[in-house]
C-alpha cells in the first residue's frame, strides 16, 4: 500500500469517530427525551418524533417541554465547545476558554447591572419553584453587550502589543477580576430580591430556553461553526508556531482577532440566554484531542459533537438526580468537569 | 535567478537593528549569515520573507519584488524553517501537508497529496510519515520542518539555525540534505548559523554581520583570522583539514573599554 493510501486510511478512522459521535448524539437525545418525571419508553419517543404516536399527553411532554430543552443543550454544547477549541488555538494556550478570558464574569456583571439599574430583578418565588427574572430579554441583552465590550477591550489592549496571545489571556484575566469585583459591589448594594435574581441568573440553566432562544442560538452557532471549520487548516498551521504560520502566508493577527471576536460573540449569545455554563468549552476539546489529535479539521467537529453530547447528558442527569427538584445544569457540568479535567491532566498532559 | 536584498533597514521601536543591508545570492548557492548573538541575524531572515516588514529597502527573487506581493504569493516563493517548531499531536504527513497552505483554500487536491508524497519519498521519510510529531526527536522534527518547506514549492528557503539543537550525526544529515536541496532542486538557501566551521564547510558564501551592518561578505577560502577577531572579539587560529579551513578559537580579546567588570 503506498503512502497516500495509508494516509487516507488513517484519516478515514477520524471520519469514523465523527460519524460515531453523531450517532451518539441521536442516541443521547432519545434517552434524554424519555427520562424525566414521567417515564416514557424510548420506542414511544421515537414514535412521537416520527409523528406516529397516539399518546397525546406524552407527545405534549416530549415535544413542548423536553424537546426544546434537549435541542438547546445540543446547540449550546456545540457552540460552547467550538468557541473553546477556537480560543485554545488562537491563544496557543490549553487554558483558553470563556472563563479564563473573563467573558463569563462580564456576562454576570452585565446581568447584575441590569437587575439593579434597569429593575429587571423582580423575582417571583412561588413555593420553592424556580426563581424567575422578570424581564428575561433585557437582562440577556445587557449581559451580551458586556461580553462584547469586554472582548473589544481585550482586542484593543492586544493590538497595542502586536496581538500577542499572552497579552490577550492576561488582559482577559484582569478584566475578569474587575467584573467580578463589580458584581460583588452590586451584590452588596442590592436588596434580597435583587441579590437572589443576580445569583440565580449565574446558574446556567437550560430550561430557560424555548424555541425562540434555540433559534437565536442556532443562528449564532451555525455560521460560527462554518467559520472555525473553514479556518481549521489555519489553526493547524498556527499550532506549529507563529513565525512558521506567517511564513506560510497566514495573516496571524487577522486570524487571532477574527477568531477571538467570533468565539466571544458565540459564547456571549449562549451564556446570555442560559446563564453561565462552565467547563464545556474547556474540557471537550481536551477530551477530543486524546481521540482525534490536534488536527483542527477533525478536532473542531469532534469537540462540537462532544460538547453537545456532554451538555445533553448532563442536563438529563440534572433533571432527574434530585427529583422532584431540578438542578441547573451548570452545577453538574462543573461538578463533573473539574475532576474529569484533573484526570485528563494527570493521565497524560503532553509538552 | 537571484535573490537580491536591496538596502534593507529595520528598527524595533527606536532601536536600529539592521542598517542598509544589501547582498545577493546566486542560483545554486548556500549563504550563511554569521555574527554574534543579538546582532540581528534572525531579524534579517524575517525581513527577507516579510514576517517582519523592513522600514526601508526591498527584496527581489529574480525579477519579482517580494515587497509588492500578497502574503500567499510570498509564501509560494520563499519558505522558512524556524529554529524551533512547536509540536502538537499531528502526524508528520499532516504537518508536511501544511506547507501546501499557500495553494489551498478549502479542499486539498490530489496534486497536493502527490507533491507531499513525492517529497516524503525524496527525503526517505516514509516510515516517519504517519507518526505523531510530538513523539519525535529533534532531528526528525527538523526533517519534517524542512520537508514542509520544500512542499511549499519555493525558489528560496530561509533557515534559522537549522542545526542548533542537533547532535553531530543529525547535523551532518541535515546539512547534507540542505546541500542536496541547493544543488539538485536549484533552491537558493540562506541560513543563519553560529558554527563557523560548519558554515565554512557547507556554504558558498559567508556573510558576517556586526552592529546591524555587513562586516564582510566572502567565500570560505577568503576567511581570515582578522575578520573573526573583528566580528566576534575572539583571537583564533585557522588551519586546513581536508582542504577545508577550520577555525580554532584561542581566547577572547579583552577590550580597553569593557562594559562593567565582574
Amino acid at each position: 500500500m503506498n503512502l497516500n493510501q495509508r494516509y487516507k486510511k488513517y484519516r478515514q478512522k477520524k471520519v469514523s469517530t465523527i460519524i460515531l459521535l453523531t450517532g451518539l448524539i441521536i442516541a443521547s437525545l432519545i434517552v434524554s427525551l424519555s427520562i424525566g418525571a414521567a417515564e416514557i419508553s424510548p420506542v414511544e419517543v421515537i414514535k412521537i418524533l416520527l409523528g406516529q404516536s397516539n399518546q397525546y399527553k406524552w407527545e405534549m411532554i416530549v415535544v413542548n417541554i423536553r424537546l426544546p430543552q434537549a435541542i438547546a443543550a445540543i446547540v449550546a454544547g456545540f457552540g460552547l465547545a467550538i468557541a473553546g477549541v477556537a480560543m485554545q488555538a488562537i491563544l496557543n494556550n490549553p487554558l483558553g476558554a470563556p472563563f479564563t478570558l473573563g467573558i463569563t464574569h462580564a456576562a454576570a456583571f452585565g446581568a447584575a447591572l441590569s437587575v439593579v439599574l434597569l429593575g429587571t430583578g423582580t423575582v417571583q418565588n412561588n413555593s420553592g419553584e424556580a426563581v424567575k427574572i422578570d424581564n428575561h430579554y433585557l437582562t440577556t441583552v445587557v449581559a451580551f453587550l458586556f461580553c462584547v465590550a469586554e472582548a473589544a477591550f481585550i482586542l484593543m489592549v492586544a493590538k497595542l502589543k502586536k496581538t500577542s496571545p499572552e497579552v490577550m489571556v492576561l488582559a482577559g484575566i484582569a478584566m475578569g477580576f474587575l467584573f467580578f469585583a463589580g458584581t460583588m459591589f452590586l451584590q452588596y448594594l442590592a436588596d434580597d430580591i435583587q441579590l437572589a435574581a443576580m445569583v440565580f441568573w449565574t446558574f446556567g440553566d437550560l430550561s430557560r430556553a424555548d424555541w425562540k432562544e434555540v433559534f437565536i442560538m442556532t443562528v449564532a452557532t451555525v455560521p460560527g461553526f462554518m467559520y472555525f471549520q473553514y479556518n481549521s487548516w489555519n489553526y493547524n498551521v498556527l499550532s506549529s508556531g507563529e513565525e512558521a504560520a506567517k511564513s506560510m502566508g497566514i495573516r496571524v493577527d487577522l486570524l487571532r482577532t477574527g477568531g477571538l471576536f467570533i468565539s466571544v460573540v458565540l459564547t456571549a449569545v449562549i451564556i446570555s440566554f442560559l446563564g453561565i455554563i462552565g467547563f464545556v468549552g474547556l474540557i471537550c476539546p481536551h477530551m477530543m484531542r486524546r481521540i482525534v489529535g490536534d488536527d483542527h479539521r477533525f478536532l473542531v467537529p469532534a469537540s462540537a459533537l462532544c460538547g453537545a453530547i456532554l451538555l445533553l447528558l448532563s442536563d438529563t442527569i440534572a433533571r432527574v438526580i434530585l427529583l422532584p427538584h431540578v438542578l441547573p445544569v451548570a452545577v453538574l457540568t462543573s461538578f463533573l468537569g473539574a475532576p474529569l479535567f484533573v484526570y485528563l491532566l494527570v493521565k497524560g498532559y503532553r509538552r | 535567478m537571484k535573490l537580491i536584498i536591496d538596502n534593507l533597514s529595520f528598527a524595533y521601536k527606536s532601536k536600529d537593528v539592521l542598517n542598509d543591508i544589501s547582498f545577493r545570492v546566486e542560483k545554486r548557492e548556500l549563504l550563511s549569515i554569521l555574527g554574534p548573538n543579538g546582532v540581528g541575524k534572525t531579524t534579517l531572515l524575517r525581513c527577507i520573507n516579510r514576517i517582519l516588514k523592513a522600514q526601508k529597502g526591498t527584496v527581489f527573487v529574480g525579477k519579482d519584488n517580494l515587497y509588492k506581493m500578497s502574503t500567499f504569493e510570498i509564501a509560494q516563493n520563499i519558505s522558512y524553517v524556524p529554529q524551533h517548531s512547536r509540536s502538537s499531536r499531528l502526524t508528520a504527513y499532516d504537518a508536511i501537508l501544511m506547507g501546501r497552505r499557500p495553494y489551498i483554500n478549502w479542499r486539498v487536491s490530489q496534486r497536493d497529496y502527490d507533491i507531499v508524497e513525492k517529497i516524503i519519498r525524496r527525503l526517505d521519510m516514509g516510515c516517519l510519515a504517519l507518526r505523531y510529531i510530538d513523539e519525535m526527536s529533534g532531528g526528525e522534527l527538523q526533517k519534517v520542518s524542512i520537508a514542509r518547506a520544500l512542499v511549499q514549492g519555493p525558489r528560496v528557503i530561509l533557515m534559522d539555525e537549522p542545526t542548533a539543537s542537533l547532535d553531530m550525526r543529525n547535523q551532518m544529515e541535515i546539512l547534507t540534505l540542505i546541500r542536496e536541496i541547493v544543488e539538485r532542486d536549484d533552491i537558493i538557501t540562506v541560513m543563519s548559523i553560529h558554527d563557523i566551521n560548519t558554515a565554512l564547510r557547507f556554504s558558498e558564501k559567508l556573510l558576517f554581520v556586526k552592529d546591524g551592518k555587513i562586516h564582510s561578505a566572502i567565500s570560505p577560502s577568503q576567511i581570515e583570522e582578522k575578520i573573526i577577531e573583528d566580528v566576534y572579539g575572539v583571537r583564533v587560529k585557522i588551519q586546513e583539514i581536508n582542504n577545508c579551513p577550520v577555525v580554532f578559537p584561542l581566547e577572547s580579546i579583552i577590550k580597553e573599554k569593557s562594559n562593567g567588570g565582574d
